[in-house]
């Protein structure tokens, strides 16, 4: 009961930390690991042993978290080296760029915050919006691709799109 | 259930990375004039949310060498033919995928293109895709890039040919090149467009994209994608699905026109002078839909004005390409070589076409506006003009005073007003285009001169306002002719060649007016309103027949 009652604390991290997730586990692993899950865990784990907070914040360090479950999960799953290979890229990739070299604290927590605000806006969105959108913007995929991993006709993924990026841009506003 | 052409437009807008397919546009555009406000909504909230994803998407690009890895890229469309091995991803086109590959036997590094869709691609798509193939491999010279085989296997449609380095498009992301080096590379590449344009191939989307560069930086043209035979022999007719970009496309095709000329890829050509020079493309808006008005409508900015040191000859020559009327272009583009060697050496450039030459094709060049949009005004004020010249003509013949003709024009003025007002201002549809705001500013402009030709003649007179009208007369109605000539010519800026006959000939009648003065009202008002009408209904059906010329499709 405690628990569930520490959670309430961490729980405006939780679309944030589905997101980045996500954005670690190549699409096609996702059915095996649960981005959900993963995030569920590493937020239980925070919350079970509360963590001395860095001085870069709370996120940097459920992010932190979030990684190491992630590759925890693609080594226990026993998934092909790329795998996890890519993973930990791609998490090496998002800590440079949010610590990069010429960035204030100031920019890497504008950063942060707006990686926040796309996480909860993209939560904000029905699911088969989500995913396109996301397999459009952040991983490039071209509609024909999206249409064959959705399992939909084109058409209906420009509709997804449609209607997903005119939500998106209502809840984000303006890029800064 | 039915689909929603919106979504379907947004499939395809958004199905190809950097490009949008802008003939398809078109004609969508023409099918959903009333969705076009919303498409070009949701392109801006489109472009919005893919700001705040892009440093995501950067981020996370997964190296090339793990691309392979996933099944939704390269394995997915199954790509394997034989005599050839895949290395790698190169590019997305309009119509397909191109791959790095090596081609076993030869032993030689090749660009693979594929049909993106493979074994599921239409006929029209199958037929368009060998046309391009037989096409491109058609044309041998060294600045084209060589087509080595053309095959299909399992479903799957490829060519094969020549490997380079990169494209000029790569290289001015570095910035712009010197002036000389844009001249030489300029000059090479019109002269491989000429040889195409020799063999009646049209290649239609010239653009830094499709300019490759080898290892000591020669150009050489590839993607005669889109090249369509010039003779409709083949009897393939595939507009809509063929990919244009807008930001190097011709105003003309722009505008919907599907007639592949040479005219076009002179366009390209300057095109690709302009980015060479700035770095960038001619016109570049927010939104395709945005850069295609820019394309048609919006002066090109001199490249000077981005880069002060180039030299001002070879800003003539981009220009020249550049202008929105083909007859304005260079006549070939070999012509463009031409110049452009002129210039290298020092020389000074060709000469202008000859004045006569000039002068027809201003004469006899196709409206340039979508018709008289005011034409239900312009009656009106016809009309009351008429009615202006009749009354003075009927003062004269009674011997009235010259005060009578000012109460004449200041009603004339007043009524002109009103229908102005009715019309314009208090209508929704208010003065639409430039040209229509042009074409009243000439009217309005006219008007005040005649007013104020009318003060000075009664001035000239002993009896001032008291003296009869047939004393004002011969001193008004020469100058009349004059004001309303000059209004009329000045349509032919703005609207139509013909419109500068029309006016030179109302000047004329300056002449004969002096000599007839008693009936000179009669015959100005007369000649006046004959040429609006008939010069006005010959404008809108002129410009009805290319309406309906550019958008039903090729004629067979």
């Amino acid at each position: 009961m405690h628990e569930r009652h520490a959670l309430d604390g961490l729980e405006e991290h939780r679309a944030y930390l589905v997101l980045v997730a996500r954005l670690l586990l190549p699409p096609r692993l996702r059915s095996s690991c649960d981005p959900e899950d993963l995030a569920q865990q590493t937020l239980l784990e925070a919350c079970r042993t509360p963590p001395a907070v860095p001085p870069e914040g709370l996120r940097a360090y459920l992010r932190r978290a979030l990684r190491n479950n992630v590759l925890d999960a693609l080594k226990r799953g026993g998934k092909a080296a790329p795998a996890a290979v890519e993973a930990e890229r791609s998490s090496a990739r998002l800590e440079d760029w949010l610590a990069a070299e010429d960035t204030s604290p100031s920019d890497r927590a504008a950063r942060e915050e707006r990686l926040a605000r796309l996480a909860t806006a993209l939560a904000r969105l029905t699911e088969a919006q989500r995913m396109a959108v996301e397999l459009k913007h952040l991983r490039g995929h071209s509609v024909a691709e999206i249409a064959a991993l959705l399992g939909r006709t084109e058409a209906a993924v420009g509709g997804l799109l449609r209607h997903g990026i005119r939500a998106l841009r209502d809840l984000l506003g303006e890029p800064e | 259930m039915t689909t929603d052409p919106l979504d379907e437009a947004v499939a395809v807008l958004l199905g190809d990375v950097g490009a949008y397919p802008t003939e398809w546009l078109i004609d969508w555009l023409i099918a959903h004039p009333d969705r076009a406000e919303e498409l070009a909504r949701f392109l801006t909230a489109e472009r919005s949310v893919a700001g705040w994803a892009a440093p995501l998407r950067d981020l996370l690009a997964y190296d090339e060498g793990l691309t392979a890895a996933y099944p939704s890229q390269g394995e997915a469309h199954g790509v394997s033919v034989p005599g050839y091995t895949i290395e790698g991803e190169l590019g997305r086109g309009g119509m397909g995928v191109v791959y790095a590959a090596v081609q076993v036997a030869a032993g030689r590094p090749v660009a693979l293109k594929t049909i993106r869709t493979g074994a599921f691609a239409s006929p029209r798509d199958a037929a368009l895709f060998r046309l391009e193939a037989a096409t491109a491999a058609a044309l041998d010279h060294p600045n084209i890039v060589p087509v080595y085989e053309v095959g299909e296997h399992g479903g799957v449609l490829y060519f094969s040919m020549k490997r380079f380095a990169s494209t000029l498009a790569q290289r001015l992301r570095r910035g712009p090149l010197a002036a000389e080096e844009v001249a030489r590379l300029g000059a090479v590449v019109a002269r491989a467009v000429h040889h195409a344009h020799r063999l009646r191939v049209v290649h239609r989307d010239l653009k830094p994209g499709n300019i490759l560069l080898d290892e000591v930086g020669e150009p050489h043209v590839a993607d005669f994608g889109l090249a369509r035979r010039l003779d409709a022999s083949t009897g393939l007719t595939v507009s809509g699905t063929v990919t244009g970009t807008a930001e190097y496309m011709a105003p003309e095709q722009a505008r919907g026109e599907r007639q592949p000329t040479e005219a076009i890829d002179v366009y390209g050509l300057g095109g690709i002078l302009y980015a060479g020079l700035t770095g960038r493309p001619p016109f570049r808006g927010p939104n395709p839909l945005d850069t295609m008005a820019q394309v048609q409508f919006a002066p090109v900015r001199p490249p000077r004005e981005v880069r002060p040191d180039v030299p001002a000859d070879l800003e003539r020559i981009c220009l020249r390409c550049l202008a929105k009327d083909p007859a304005d272009r260079y006549p070939s583009a070999e012509a463009v070589a031409e110049d452009l060697d002129r210039f290298l050496r020092g020389e000074a450039l060709g000469d202008r076409p000859a004045v006569f030459d000039r002068l027809w094709k201003v004469l006899t060049r196709p409206p340039h506006v979508p018709g008289l949009a005011t034409l239900p005004a312009l009656w009106w004020m016809t009309g009351l003009d008429f009615a202006r010249h009749a009354g003075v003509f009927l003062l004269g013949w009674y011997g009235a005073a010259v005060g009578w003709v000012w109460l004449l024009f200041l009603a004339m003025a007043l009524g002109c007003t009103a229908i102005l007002w009715r019309s314009h201002v208090a209508s929704p549809r208010a003065l639409v285009t430039r040209a229509e705001f042009a074409s009243l500013t000439f009217a309005a402009g006219s008007l005040v001169g005649q007013v104020l030709l009318l003060v000075a003649a009664t001035l000239s007179l002993p009896g001032a306002l008291a003296s009869p009208t047939a004393e004002v007369i011969p001193r008004l109605y020469p100058g009349l002719a004059v004001a309303i000539g000059l209004a009329i010519f000045a349509h032919g800026v703005t609207h139509w060649g013909a419109f500068y006959l029309a006016g030179v000939g109302v000047m004329l009648l300056a002449l004969p007016l002096s000599l007839l003065p008693a009936w000179s009202p009669l015959i100005l008002g007369t000649v006046t309103i004959f040429l609006v009408v008939t010069l006005g209904g010959a404008l809108n059906r002129q410009v009805a027949r290319m309406r309906a010329a550019a958008h039903t499709p090729e004629s067979p």
